[in-house]
């Protein structure tokens, strides 16, 4: 580790400020709307709206003054997208936006007490083992008592409350490959990596998760290149196909029968085609502009704030919308990669760059594949579709991209000095 | 530290894929989307199948044909109305492909990807289209018919308006009858006979191997030939006629009695290469289009290796030939209009929701079918039929020129196909028609009647 103090990058300072503003009023805006949007005003929709922008405000106030950071733009683009997540989510299904809201209030309490956590890199050091065995186990259980819901076995519920284990286990692989590699690039800590990803990935491969197994791989190949490029690099990317080879394998016959439909959605429209075509027609109608919220049919279409919001939201805010609306997973990716650049040890920027590649591939997988120009896999938007799980994940994800960003720790060491 | 930044470099690769797929999705979009949008199950534009997204269309009298009302499809206030012109409007359920509602479908929303559907949504209907078509003129097309299978056609032979096309069966989209899909009654329904049928032309092809007789036999109106009730060729069975004309039936009377001895001689003189040549400068085995977009049946014509008699056949319109009847109407729109045959058009208007009148580009292009002298000279001969034989004060005021076929499917004289071609020779009144009576006996008797009935109520 270098000695040599790091300068922040110097980039004209953004007034959060001013960007809140413009984002509370755009959100209180939609929500209205969407509240609206129905036969009767949905009170719901524009409460939890107005809850969320209320949220916002406490966050950015306390940390501003509390712990002097400035840098916001990654939690903005992460509000941005939750909000048009429950604004969309509000006008669908009323009744589901205080728990979408509660959602989102309980990832961004995960993000920041991830972001303290990761300040503290010996502790995370230490932490690695326990998270890796943390998430073998729940795996494990998710493996046991899983139940089968659509044909991925990926839900459990205890005590009431159903989670997404998968979702979790995003976190701690994300973690555990970052901070075992960073250590000591020795032949065991690789192995024992790829040993976890391996296990990582069979176990969503028995429970048929063939979307998140994907991630998990795309991200796994991520984390190895990132590490050291001589012969081990070799070794991992054999490792690599024969996972590839694996999920391939195992899942042949359910690889078929997507690949059957793939790129020939308007032959099945009324069976396997039928969320893609409903997306597509949804994108043609809505034109560059939308038809408005609450006017167009995708909403009608099964899945529609999961798999298929990408066309609700196309179809009603407009095209436009919906592109720019994606385009943000390329501005966290762009934002992990410049961070990475400047990051107090590897550690981080394995970290930053593996999260933003998690993010922006499951972006990638969703939007694509409803569109028919990848495969459906049935993974959602990261913030903005439906989820409990999922969204506290994303968010959690979003703090290694938070903590590679000098910014973070330097206003918050100043704040000690004094 | 370096190293980890430059293996940075898969993350890069991503969001550049990331973003080509982002421009992928947004050129299929501009391709196609107005294809995506005019799917049967998009809410916007359909309901229950039916195109609830279309604005009005009207006739040439501003007369509603068909408009969307509170999110229903209402068809014409007329009976009579909505049988006639269900074939060129279209049926609620589009099984009718050549109907405007089904070839215009994009246009009559008025849908565009940069808004969408919103103006439909707003406006609730889509662009007006008014037609070329009269009602008034379908409809006495329609109750000539009186029943019977078949389709009459009327067009504006200078500007290729197309006036009248009515085909039989049809049936009330307000009362759509229990066995439709089942009756041998509603057999070919969904048929526009006019564009679509594959008729047998009988006779009528008598103008088709009388134009190549004149534009390749100088001395064809010296020539006589003998018609003995039949013609037997040097090779094959005997093609007979309806008649025995005698020894010596000269070209304007062998057309005008359609002496089929004459005409099959005269067909095997000629041969497959000039018959072949003139029939395609003709138009048979090409489709036609109308204003741009709706296609008829291109005709099927083949002489290629055929042996005399079958030559001879083909030369009378039996043979192995297929037409639309629209082809017909075409060759003697032709005829009428010096040779050239003008574009035929249905669509006279368009306009936005908004009452704007949209600009649409129709093809407006002219076919030289033949020289102005040929058309000249089969015009007298036309004019000839209708005069010596056909009889002038059975049409009166017409100023008709005309040929008659009674095209033979089987030995059952009853199964005849009528049929009854021509034009007004009337400045004021530049119209051609075809009618083709299924099931008629003689093209003279039984179609021309109807013919003449149309054209009255067409001139007064």
């Amino acid at each position: 580790m270098s000695l040599k103090r790091k300068k922040a990058p110097r980039v004209k300072p953004i007034n959060n400020f001013l960007l809140l503003f413009v984002l509370s009023a755009f959100q209180v805006i939609t929500g209205f709307v969407a509240a609206a949007c129905g036969e009767q005003f949905e009170a719901k929709a524009i409460i939890a709206l107005l809850c969320l922008v209320a949220t916002e405000w406490v966050y950015l106030l306390v940390f501003f003054i509390f712990f002097h950071r400035r840098n916001f733009e990654l939690e903005l683009i992460a509000f941005f997208l939750s909000g048009v997540g429950l604004v969309t989510i509000g006008s669908v299904y009323p009744d589901s936006a205080f728990k979408q809201y509660f959602m989102v209030l309980a990832g961004i309490i995960a993000f920041t007490f991830l972001v303290f956590l990761l300040g503290n890199v010996d502790l995370c050091m230490k932490l690695r083992l326990p998270a890796a065995a943390a998430a073998l186990l729940l795996l494990l259980v998710n493996i046991v008592i899983a139940r089968a819901t659509n044909g991925a076995r990926n839900w459990i519920t205890i005590g009431g409350i159903t989670f997404q284990p998968s979702e979790l286990v995003k976190i701690a692989f994300i973690f555990v490959g970052a901070a075992t590699l960073e250590k000591i690039q020795t032949s065991k800590n690789i192995f024992a990596f790829i040993g976890f990803s391996l296990a990582c990935v069979g176990s969503l491969i028995i429970i048929k998760d063939f979307g998140t197994a994907l991630i998990f791989f795309v991200t796994f190949l991520i984390i190895a290149f990132m590490n050291s490029g001589d012969i081990k690099t070799i070794i991992l990317a054999v490792a690599s196909a024969v996972m590839g080879g694996a999920i391939v394998l195992k899942y042949k016959s359910y690889v078929m029968r997507r690949f059957a439909v793939y790129r020939h959605v308007w032959e099945y429209p009324y069976d396997q085609g039928l969320q893609q075509t409903r997306v597509l027609v949804g994108i043609a109608s809505g034109g560059l502009f939308g038809v408005g919220i609450g006017n167009g049919y995708v909403r009608y279409v099964y899945a529609p704030v999961s798999d298929s919001i990408f066309g609700v939201i196309c179809e009603e805010w407009g095209f436009i919308f919906g592109i720019l609306l994606v385009l943000s997973f390329v501005a966290i990716a762009v934002s992990a990669l410049v961070n990475s650049i400047a990051a107090r040890s590897t550690f981080y920027s394995i970290a930053a760059v593996a999260g933003a590649t998690l993010l922006l591939f499951q972006c990638a997988l969703n939007i694509f594949g409803i569109t028919d120009i990848l495969p459906l896999t049935g993974v959602t938007i990261p913030f903005v579709s439906l989820g409990g799980t999922s969204m506290i994940s994303c968010w959690a994800v979003l703090a290694f991209i938070k903590a590679a960003d000098v910014r973070t720790y330097n206003y918050l060491g100043g704040a000690k000095k004094k | 530290m370096k190293m980890i930044t430059k293996r940075g470099i898969f993350l890069w690769i991503l969001s550049a894929l990331f973003v080509a797929g982002i421009v992928f999705l947004t050129v299929s979009f501009v391709t196609h989307g107005d294809e995506w949008a005019m799917k049967r199950y998009n809410r916007h534009l359909y309901s229950n199948g039916e195109l609830i997204g279309a604005g009005t269309i009207y006739d040439v009298n501003d007369k509603v044909l068909a408009e969307t009302k509170d999110g229903d499809r209402i068809y014409s206030s007329n009976k009579t109305t909505r049988k006639s012109t269900l074939h060129i409007v279209g049926d609620p359920k589009n099984f009718i492909s050549t109907g405007v509602q089904s070839v215009f479908d994009s246009k009559l929303t008025g849908y565009n990807i940069m808004f969408g559907v919103y103006n439909i949504e707003r406006y609730g209907k889509g662009n007006d289209m008014k037609l070329t078509i009269d009602s008034d003129i379908c409809n006495a097309a329609y109750k000539a018919l009186d029943g019977r299978k078949g389709t009459i056609g009327i067009v504006n032979y200078k500007t290729g308006d197309i006036v009248c096309a009515v085909s039989s069966p049809s049936y009330d989209v307000n009362n759509v009858p229990d066995n439709l899909d089942t009756s041998e009654q509603y057999e070919g329904v969904y048929i526009n006979r006019l564009l679509s049928a594959h008729y047998v032309p009988g006779s009528t092809f008598k103008l088709v191997t009388a134009i190549c007789a004149i534009e390749n036999i100088p001395d064809i109106y010296e020539r006589t030939w003998v018609c003995n009730g039949a013609y037997k060729p040097e090779k094959g069975v005997e093609i007979t006629c309806n008649a025995n004309h005698g020894g010596s039936i000269n070209f304007k009377n062998a057309l005008a009695k359609s002496c089929n001895s004459a005409f099959a001689q005269i067909a095997i003189e000629l041969g497959e290469e000039k018959l072949n040549a003139t029939a395609k400068e003709l138009g048979i085995g090409s489709k036609i289009t109308i204003s741009g977009a709706i296609n008829s049946y291109e005709g099927k014509f083949n002489v290629e290796n055929a042996a005399d008699d079958l030559l001879g056949w083909t030369g009378i319109g039996q043979g192995e030939t297929r037409i639309a009847p629209i082809t017909m109407l075409r060759i003697v729109s032709a005829i009428a209009n010096g040779g050239e045959a003008v574009s035929f058009n249905i669509v006279d208007d368009f306009a936005n929701q908004a009452g704007k009148a949209l600009n649409i580009t129709l093809p407006t292009n002219k076919v030289t079918m033949m020289t102005p002298e040929t058309a000249s000279q089969i015009k007298t001969m036309m004019r000839y039929n209708v005069t010596e034989h056909y009889g002038d004060s059975r049409y009166p005021g017409l100023n008709l020129c005309a040929k008659s076929g009674t095209a033979q499917i089987d030995s059952n004289e009853n199964h005849n196909i009528a049929w009854f071609v021509g034009f007004m020779d009337d400045e004021s009144n530049p119209y051609a028609f075809v009618v083709v009576v299924e099931n008629g006996n003689s093209g003279s008797q039984t179609a021309g009647p109807i013919a003449n009935k149309i054209l009255q109520k067409l001139v007064s």
